[in-house]
């Protein structure tokens, strides 16, 4: 690290004088010396030392001065993070907690203590459970709190006393089991009365521990994700999520967990990003987002009951069997496609089967999710056949493979029909509007505005176009200009410039 | 989906108010604009801002970046309406994001203020209610703090330690978590 007096930033005092003002890249030294940093109240002092990295960082400006000694202890957050890239020798926990012991805010906005990449010896439950038992007193906010990885064979329980004043909870505590408490003897005081969302992973849970929390103690519990987590239940590990509350609800998938059971009067969104490989019985009438990840959707075992077949957007991985969800809900405002064909024909064919049926939707959006093994122009050509009756489409395009495009032969990706707009659709007669967005190759997009020049013969109203462009590529917004000039009552092009990294 | 522009014929229909510096010096603004200041806002819901409304606490020079910053911020406030990616780790959309670059450069060449400037800035937007100006400037302060020791941090702000020498040692031992 710089001394002070080499610092180019910020010079020596003496020198500050002569500059008169001028700004030197950030926060300028001048006017004689006046300290408007300590002349701050309080509580905007606060604000500035929360956002330092971590609390350590606030408590250090403890020695600047008299003023400042006691600015810290009054922070309305605190975060704690430990660990990192290089292990450290010694344990974080005595330092964890010296700085709660030192805070004196009678109630904390936001409580994160980090400690992910610590060394798991290091950390007992009961440190954790102290915490946890400190954020249930002083806390009346948002609690963050995560913990090393332990190896599975070890089993620790964590306690979190159940709180009044809680708004948020997420817990990260790799193969700890997360146990809740009441904060009185019996059991049957105490809510999480202002818990509006609460984000369990990778911890193990007691099934009907957790079903009892959130289907009874959680009035107000508006989110709630479950990431991995282990269900302990002696006989039959379900896991169940029943509330009156529930408005968004997300599962990763369970490590031991043979049955979801989901009954959520008030649920509008369903998340589950890699699908799910259990059991499912969902009751949720309100539904109107669905986000099904690339594990199988089969209706034989994941029922999803009282939501029409109508959804405002759904999600789907399109190249695979969950694909069949577009069955149970086949019609959409907004239907995104998560595209990733893998090499070979085999692979083409079978996207092309996934894809046989595909919601109908007034907005599409086409996401190619991994690197782009096969032309993309045939994939989009498909889906538009699929989907001809959209106003909107939304492309992003993904990294290509090394050996892009795919030059099997027979595989339908190259066939030259497949590459003809008009093959197979008489018109897209609702497109108003394409937007393709950032992220992929300059030469693809290229290629998709050489496309959507050929679609043109069959827009049957004029389509605005935008393409974003590199600012500092001014020659790939010639050569785009060069494929549709001149703008014409068929399509009109608007090329954005972005700063691409 | 609304577009960056759009914002710009609505305010243009809007209502005006005036502003009035300490150095009276008077300000005309739409109202979308003024609203990013809930103390304004506040002014205007009670019904109290005709004649303008007088902010004894801010200079003419200092109020003229807080419009500044309002006026960029009210267009992107009005684009964002229209914007919500439901699933949280859903990508934005591109044009957004674009939009979003682009107030992050403004951000950017807005606080390539003096240092008096800035903490004007700050006590403006405290003064004010304007969260995110109140925000952006805490920001510059913190990250002109971070990663420095002590004695650094009381040359760059002209900081005068009154402590003895004892006192000092004394605070570093009750905080000595804090400089492992």
């Amino acid at each position: 690290m710089a001394t002070a007096g080499a610092d180019p930033l910020f010079p020596p005092k003496t020198r500050a004088a002569d500059q008169g003002g001028v700004v030197v890249d950030g926060v300028c030294p001048e006017d004689g010396g006046a300290d408007h940093l300590s002349d701050l109240p309080d509580h905007l002092l606060h604000r500035i030392l929360i956002r330092l990295p971590s609390t350590a960082a606030a408590a250090r400006t403890s020695v600047l001065s008299r003023r400042w000694r006691r600015v810290w202890l009054h922070l309305p957050e605190l975060a704690l993070r430990y660990g990192g890239r290089d292990r450290e020798p010694s344990s974080p926990c005595p330092r964890v907690d010296a700085a709660l012991a030192a805070c004196a805010a009678p109630a904390l906005d936001r409580l994160e203590i980090d400690l992910t990449w610590s060394d798991p010896r290091h950390v007992t439950a009961e440190h954790a459970s102290s915490w946890l038992d400190f954020a249930s007193r002083r806390l009346a906010g948002e609690l963050v709190l995560s913990l090393p990885l332990l190896s599975r064979s070890v089993k620790r329980d964590v306690v979190l006393p159940i709180s009044e004043r809680l708004t948020a909870i997420s817990l990260t505590s790799f193969g700890y089991a997360l146990r809740f408490r009441a904060p009185l003897p019996s059991a049957a005081a105490g809510a999480f009365a202002a818990l509006g969302s609460l984000t369990i992973s990778d911890a193990r849970v007691d099934g009907r521990e957790l079903v009892d929390v959130v289907s009874s103690r959680c009035p107000r519990l508006k989110e709630l994700a479950l990431d991995h987590i282990i269900v302990e239940d002696r006989d039959h590990p379900v896991l169940s999520v029943r509330s009156a509350s529930l408005e968004r609800l997300r599962v990763r998938p369970m490590f031991n967990g043979d049955r979801l059971q989901v009954s959520t009067p008030e649920l509008r969104a369903l998340d589950l990003p890699e699908g799910t490989s259990c059991a499912a019985h969902i009751v949720a009438p309100k539904l109107s987002e669905v986000r099904w990840g690339k594990q199988f959707y089969d209706p034989s075992r994941h029922k999803l009951e009282g939501a029409g077949r109508h959804l405002r957007r759904l999600e789907v991985a399109a190249n695979s069997r969950a694909a069949g969800i577009m069955g149970r809900f086949d019609t959409a405002d907004e239907l995104t496609l998560n595209i990733s064909v893998s090499k070979g024909v085999d692979e083409y064919e079978r996207f092309l089967e996934d894809t046989k049926k595909v919601a109908k939707c007034e907005v599409l959006v086409a996401r190619f999710t991994h690197v782009m093994v096969h032309d993309f122009r045939p994939i989009l050509l498909h889906l538009l056949r699929k989907c001809s009756g959209i106003r909107k489409l939304v492309v992003q395009l993904g990294p290509a493979s090394s050996d892009y495009p795919c030059e099997l032969p027979r595989c339908p990706c190259g066939l030259l029909h497949n590459h003809y707009p008009t093959y197979g659709v008489d018109v897209l007669g609702s497109l108003q509007e394409v937007q393709v967005e950032k992220g992929g190759e300059a030469h693809h997009k290229l290629e998709l505005a050489g496309l959507l020049c050929r679609c043109k013969a069959i827009f049957q109203k004029k389509v605005f176009i935008t393409i974003p462009v590199d600012k500092r590529n001014p020659l790939m917004r010639r050569r785009i200009d060069r494929v549709f000039l001149p703008n014409d009552d068929r399509v009109e092009v608007a090329i954005v410039e972005v700063a691409i990294h | 989906m609304a577009s960056a522009g759009s914002g710009d014929e609505k305010a243009a229909a809007a209502a005006m108010i005036t502003l009035i510096s300490s150095d009276n010096e008077k300000f005309e603004v739409t109202e979308a604009t003024a609203t990013l200041s809930q103390t304004i806002r506040h002014m205007i819901e009670d019904g109290c801002t005709d004649g303008g409304v007088p902010l004894p606490n801010v200079t003419s020079k200092i109020l003229a970046r807080v419009i500044e910053y309002c006026k960029k911020h009210a267009t992107a406030a009005a684009g964002e309406e229209g914007s919500s990616s439901s699933f949280s780790d859903a990508a934005f959309l591109e044009v957004d994001r674009a939009f979003l670059e682009e107030l992050e450069e403004f951000d950017d060449a807005f606080l390539e203020v003096d240092r008096a400037t800035l903490f004007d800035l700050i006590l403006a937007a405290n003064y004010l209610d304007i969260k995110g100006l109140l925000n952006l400037t805490c920001q510059k302060v913190a990250d002109s703090v971070k990663g420095k020791t002590p004695e650094q941090i009381r040359e760059m702000y002209n900081i005068v330690n009154d402590l003895t020498p004892e006192e000092e040692a004394e605070i570093r031992r009750e905080t000595q978590w804090a400089f492992e």
